[in-house]
């Protein structure tokens, strides 16, 4: 019972340390774990980027705030852990959010040539990318989302720290998340 | 009922397990053939076809300590008839052809079908090679390309991981004119006017990884 109740509860809160879209005192957090390669994951991205802004329209720009950790599933996906340190290179350039929307656009093309290639559209440092990328560096980051998320498959949306169990149907996922506010 | 002589058998060579039981799977179920071993990396598949002989072995090209190509170099140095497929993620040109040359008598991207997959095993275990279309037209396109040099690889693996020309000559123990000139040779045989470029090309093509 405890471990059901402990996975249905996000462990680690958000913070300034996470990639965000808005602010943390925002009435809606919403942490989203996905998977660059994953569809679902592309798609449940897509929905939420909908519903932000259909909700940020209604109630003003710090109703919502949108966090992304990582959660590449390589055992299915060979490409997921490369393209989240491609968007990981890219953060520490200030372009995490750019990078993160092309990889979902294009996430039948995640391999390193298209990954250099997508840096590159973007006007990032190169030479950076490319030391950041063959270096590794950003691979503890990675791990530690995906070591203390408490999940087992993205993609995973926590609002406000409690686990979204619904389906990924825009309808329902609004109505959970104004049900949440108010 | 087919015997247990006249079954094909297949060692995996692949270093996710997902990957090797998703296989087993699929080949086990064909009334022909038979998953007799699995191997993780390199070396495995190396050590598990000399104990088992295999009549078809489907290798993995990037896998830990002794890579895909490195195995099947060394395996068909030491069985002349190892009939093996790469199957694996990659569709650049450079790796189809690396594949090839080390001994493969078929290519197959993990995105293949069930059927083509077991059509593919088929073939090579009659002693044919298995080519679909799209491999042997990158194939051709290589060979077309223009070969670099070892020196100019080495060079361009460096650009790969970002280094500049004064660090490439400093790691190279070379003059930083001399990397200059690889690296214009480099941008014309690869047939592109910057770095950037070159290691787009590079890497797309599997002549270096990053």
């Amino acid at each position: 019972m405890n471990q059901d109740r402990d996975r249905s509860l996000l462990s680690i809160p958000a913070s300034t340390q996470d990639h965000m879209q808005g602010v943390l005192n925002a009435d809606v957090v919403l942490v989203v774990y996905g998977d660059y390669q994953c569809s679902v994951s592309a798609d449940v991205y897509k929905m939420i980027k909908a519903i932000k802004r259909e909700l940020s329209a209604a109630f003003g720009e710090d109703y919502l705030c949108l966090i992304f950790r990582h959660f590449p599933q390589t055992q299915i996906h060979p490409h997921a852990q490369r393209a989240a340190q491609a968007a990981e290179a890219a953060a520490v350039q200030g372009q995490f959010w750019l990078m993160h929307d092309t990889l979902f656009a294009h996430q039948q093309k995640l391999e390193n040539g298209y990954l250099v290639e997508y840096a590159n559209n973007l006007g990032l440092d190169i030479p950076q990318f490319l030391k950041e990328l063959s270096k590794q560096v950003h691979i503890d980051r990675i791990n530690e989302d995906i070591e203390n998320g408490g999940i087992t498959t993205a993609p995973a949306l926590f609002i406000n720290n409690i686990r979204y169990t619904g389906r990924w149907r825009i309808t329902e996922l609004m109505a959970a998340i104004v049900a949440t506010s108010h | 009922m087919t015997s247990q002589s006249t079954m094909i058998r297949v060692l995996i060579a692949d270093d996710h397990s997902i990957v090797r039981q998703g296989l087993t799977t699929i080949i086990n179920r064909d009334p022909e053939m038979t998953v007799i071993a699995q191997a993780e990396d390199g070396q495995q598949a190396i050590d598990c076809f000399r104990e088992h002989q295999p009549d078809v072995t489907l290798m993995d090209l990037r896998m830990p300590q002794v890579s895909g190509v490195e195995a099947i170099s060394a395996i068909c140095a030491e069985f002349k008839p190892a009939r093996i497929i790469v199957l694996t993620t990659y569709d650049g040109d450079e790796d189809i052809y690396r594949g090839l040359r080390a001994g493969a008598q078929g290519y197959l991207l993990k995105d293949t079908k069930s059927n083509e997959l077991l059509n593919a095993i088929r073939t090579v275990a009659c002693g044919q090679q298995y080519i679909p279309p799209d491999v042997g037209a990158k194939l051709v396109q290589r060979l077309n390309n223009p070969e670099l040099r070892e020196r100019e690889l080495e060079v361009l693996g460096l650009m790969a991981r970002g280094m500049s020309n004064s660090d490439i000559a400093t790691a190279l123990s070379i003059s930083e004119n001399t990397v200059k000139t690889h690296v214009n040779r480099i941008l014309s045989k690869l047939g592109v006017s910057d770095r950037t470029q070159a290691v787009i090309v590079a890497v797309k093509r599997g002549i270096v990884s990053l």
